[in-house]
């Protein structure tokens, strides 16, 4: 059966004298021309040279992440979430579009069920994803008491759903939190 | 991209034919037989970038009986279990007194000559492969406080046994490896010893190397080139002649692996690591600041100057060679270096108000390593024989199928109930990774890159972490019960090379229903025991703020976009090479990348702001600027986009599909030619890569710098190809 494999590279040795000199070029073909071009900026200027298509969606942020045993409180949620969603394009190769996802939590806040102390949430989390008419998105976020170290955080998780569609562009469901608990 | 292991064993055989087929063309390419360019002339390379869709070579042809795909067969795994074989810690190099090389380390370039082998031409070269005469030689060498006190003298050679191995631990934290038995280099016990044609590590062994360096200290790195004379006998693919880049050193140029300062096997090339806090020449000058500072061995500091806001932590180092990056960083030529200093001891224990006191350990006064851990996150693939495979089948990047922490195919680790501190390396060619842990606790990231953040960030998740970005975490093992195994978990799926396809949520990465078999779970932590000493580590609150660059003007600003549609205007043999991928500079054409054209050169001592723009949104790319740490002042253009895990200084910086970045560095202290480029290393390969030059600090530096041609035999010089009308 070895012998009986022959070596593509040689075959291809031997006859690509007798074949035809193309034009050496790596052409993105179309990208170019819907692309604009970068200048070069007077200041930070945004410039993004594949066609995006953005947009920032406040969400409310309702739910509890329940007590672990011992110290660990259950904690009930209440905020804003804002999330950010860009759709991008990709015309040089015309696979399907991705969303990237910016979760912010910084505004939610937390009350210990218990104690009533304030906790504090202060993630973000960027995300990419095929872009759907809808996606369900979870994000594991840690909180932790107001003036506690932050090696006690803990963490819950944060699920919500995006919605897309060419005529209302994207839009975000009620932001759940629940325990995270994926084991 | 992977064929799954249920597939029928006809399906298999068929893709591992195109596979073999395809290796058959890589390693002509390797073994200089045939250019890339001969290859697009046949029509196998397309205008795509995409290896021709011909049956019985491309791995995504239609089947005579059906089938719509092949895909690349699944690496075997030779009955291994994940979590099965322990995580070995890195291999920490031996220092030694300058003294002990042979020959001295000299200012200049060694000229010496040596007969050269037949199979590299014959005649006589130099011992030393670095270009000669003054614009080459160390700068600072001979000043007293730059002069190597330090050495480390390294090969690199074939995978082989090691008989050395040194983890700096004892081995009750280090998964009970007992240091002295042999290491064989292997990705597991259950699967075969890799050929030295595969593997090329520094000094031929595993697990991957670890310098420890301190500021303040001189770092004469020497480096053997011991790979084999015939450039044929590289495995398949890869190439024999090497440049090592301190990614992400401030060194002198002739220090940085200068992608075209490339040396042959026979010879050596001393690299010399000042190990100076950026700013020394104008900031902090008397070295009156204590938080400027190298850890001494009694426990104290020995001040510095320079800027102790330049403080850097976590580098590595790697091969750097033209067009063959991707190939010979992923045989091996890839190691790690720990920098410590005032700040970042290295000694949980020492209160002095300056030291972090981060995870680390306790005995000796700087340097610990019990608690501080180092991981190399690499995905690779094998074929059927056990040996390490790579497939440059298209130039979106190749992915391995594998995961593998510090070379061990999915290992375990014994920790204690308490911190540790992770510096965590993407060393893969084209695969990004996000991380989670399996429970989805929290972790601390406290650096970004080689550089302490302004203040930790917790996550319960982090970011995307792109090829040769760095991520320093703090994962706090107390929570758990002694018994609990918890893992690192790889969120981020892959379809191809070219972006993360799905980041997926912790549950999807769990459900085994990713077909992407990098995804997962892939590395677990087994908490043994409680510890036997009280955790005295810390996480301050605040760690490094930024340098304040508010007060320096801004000299100059540019643009650089990252895409597909190369031109190649030049044509020197050397310098230049061909590929779909380029770089626009300032609204000029993208081009392919020639390291004889100089893109830019910012002026000696002066501060710029560099947009890096991504030219398509389909795909990412890590870019990389080498020489001095940059701060993210705006994402897509705004500042508010910045996220708090960005907002430190970096030497990385992602794109994200579609996006754009933009940054502030200075330029000073040191002179000479440097790089841009992707750090996709198939992406940099094909030919997304620039020269940068500081070449205005005065004699012996001219403007525009020569550019070196290395032959066996010497280096000559060359006048650039190409000078882009905004580079000065």
């Amino acid at each position: 059966m070895k012998n009986m494999h022959r070596p593509w590279i040689a075959g291809l040795l031997s006859f690509s004298t007798a074949l035809v000199v193309g034009m050496l070029g790596w052409g993105s073909g179309h990208a170019r021309d819907v692309r604009p071009r970068a200048t070069v900026p007077a200041g930070p200027v945004p410039v993004n040279a594949a066609p995006v298509v953005g947009s920032v969606v406040a969400a409310t942020v309702s739910g509890a992440v329940s007590s672990s045993g011992g110290p660990a409180e259950a904690v009930v949620f209440s905020g804003q979430a804002s999330i950010s969603g860009k759709v991008i394009h990709d015309p040089d190769f015309g696979t399907p579009p991705v969303i990237e996802i910016i979760v912010d939590l910084s505004k939610v806040s937390g009350v210990g069920l218990r104690s009533r102390k304030a906790y504090l949430v202060s993630t973000q989390a960027v995300l990419h994803r095929p872009l759907l008419a809808f996606d369900s998105v979870e994000v594991s976020f840690p909180f932790v008491a107001e003036g506690e170290d932050m090696l006690r955080a803990r963490s819950g998780l944060a699920s919500f759903g995006i919605q897309f569609s060419a005529a209302g562009g994207i839009t975000a469901s009620r932001v759940i939190i629940t325990d995270n608990r994926p084991h | 991209m992977y064929l799954s292991t249920n597939v029928s064993p006809a399906l298999l055989r068929e893709a591992e034919k195109a596979r073999r087929n395809r290796l058959e063309i890589v390693q002509a390419l390797s073994h200089g037989q045939v250019s890339r360019r001969e290859l697009i002339k046949w029509g196998l390379f397309t205008s795509g970038g995409l290896l021709a869709f011909k049956h019985g070579l491309s791995p995504f042809v239609g089947k005579a009986w059906g089938s719509d795909e092949v895909g690349l067969p699944p690496s075997p795994l030779f009955s291994a279990k994940p979590f099965e074989q322990p995580m070995e810690r890195f291999d920490v190099l031996p220092r030694l007194p300058v003294s002990a090389l042979n020959p001295l380390p000299t200012r200049l370039a060694n000229t010496t000559l040596q007969p050269v082998p037949a199979a590299l031409g014959g005649g006589y070269g130099p011992i030393e492969g670095r270009p000669p005469g003054e614009i080459w030689a160390h700068q600072g060498f001979d000043l007293p406080q730059f002069k190597p006190q330090v050495a480390y003298e390294v090969t690199q050679e074939g995978g082989k046994e090691s008989n050395s191995y040194r983890p700096e631990v004892p081995p009750r934290l280090n998964c009970g490896i007992d240091p002295t038995e042999p290491v064989e280099p292997y990705f597991c016990p259950r699967m075969p010893i890799q050929s030295p044609l595969k593997f090329w590590t520094f000094n031929g062994t595993f697990p991957p190397k670890l310098v420890l360096g301190r500021y303040g200290e001189p770092i004469l790195f020497r480096h053997h080139n011991r790979l084999p004379f015939d450039q044929t006998r590289n495995g398949g693919f890869g190439i024999h002649t090497i440049t090592t880049h301190e990614h992400n050193g401030h060194h002198g140029a002739e220090n940085d692996g200068f992608t075209g300062a490339f040396f042959f096997p026979g010879q050596f090339y001393d690299y010399h690591w000042p190990m100076v806090l950026a700013g020394f020449k104008t900031i902090n000058t008397g070295a009156t600041d204590p938080k400027a500072g190298s850890p001494n061995d009694s426990g104290g500091i020995t001040r510095i100057p320079g800027d102790w806001r330049e403080t850097m932590s976590t580098h590595w180092f790697h091969d750097h060679m033209f067009s063959f990056t991707s190939h010979n960083v992923y045989k091996g030529i890839a190691a790690m270096f720990n920098i410590y200093s005032a700040l970042d001891r290295g000694n949980e224990a020492i209160n002095d108000g300056v030291n972090l006191r981060l995870p680390s350990g306790t005995a000796k006064s700087w340097g610990n390593l019990d608690y501080d851990v180092n991981l190399m996150l690499a995905d690779k693939a094998w074929d059927q024989d056990g040996q390490l495979l790579f497939d440059i089948f298209n130039f979106d990047g190749f992915l391995g199928d594998q995961m593998t922490v510090n070379l061990v195919w999915k290992p375990f680790f014994d920790v204690e109930r308490r911190k540790y501190r992770f510096r965590i390396l993407n060393g893969s060619v084209a695969r990004f990774f996000k991380l989670a842990l399996s429970d989805g606790s929290p972790m601390i990231q406290i650096a970004n890159d080689g550089n302490l953040l302004p203040r930790p960030v917790v996550l319960g998740e982090l970011d995307e972490l792109g090829i040769a970005e760095r991520y320093d975490i703090v994962i706090d093992f107390s929570r758990y019960r002694n018994g609990t195994k918890v893992h690192l978990v790889n969120l981020a799926e892959h379809d191809n090379g070219r972006r993360v396809a799905k980041d997926l949520t912790l549950a999807e990465a769990l459900s085994g229903e990713s077909g992407d078999p990098c995804v997962g779970r892939f590395l677990e932590f087994r908490v043994v025991r409680d510890p036997p000493q009280t955790d005295v580590s810390q996480v301050p609150l605040t760690l490094i703020p930024n340098p304040d660059l508010s007060k320096i003007p801004v000299a100059r600003e540019r643009v650089f976009e990252f895409g597909r549609g190369a031109k190649k205007t030049t044509n020197n043999p050397v310098s230049s090479f061909f590929g779909p991928w380029g770089i626009g500079t300032d609204d000029g054409d993208k081009l392919a990348a020639d390291f004889g054209r100089v893109s830019a050169a910012p002026r000696f001592g002066t501060r710029e702001i560099w947009t890096l723009v991504n030219g398509g949104g389909g795909w990412d790319h890590p870019v990389h600027i080498h020489f001095e740490e940059g701060q993210v002042l705006a994402r897509d253009g705004s500042a508010a986009n910045v996220p708090p895990w960005e907002k430190g200084r970096k030497d990385v910086y992602r794109l994200r599909p579609g996006g754009s970045i933009t940054i502030t560095m200075q330029f000073r202290d040191w002179g000479g030619m440097f790089m841009e480029h992707c750090h996709n290393t198939v992406h940099e390969d094909n030919a997304m890569l620039l020269r940068w030059e500081i070449d205005d600090s005065g004699s012996p530096f001219l403007r525009p710098l020569p550019t070196p041609i290395p032959t066996p035999q010497g280096v000559t010089f060359q006048s650039p190809t190409d000078v882009l009308p905004t580079a000065l």
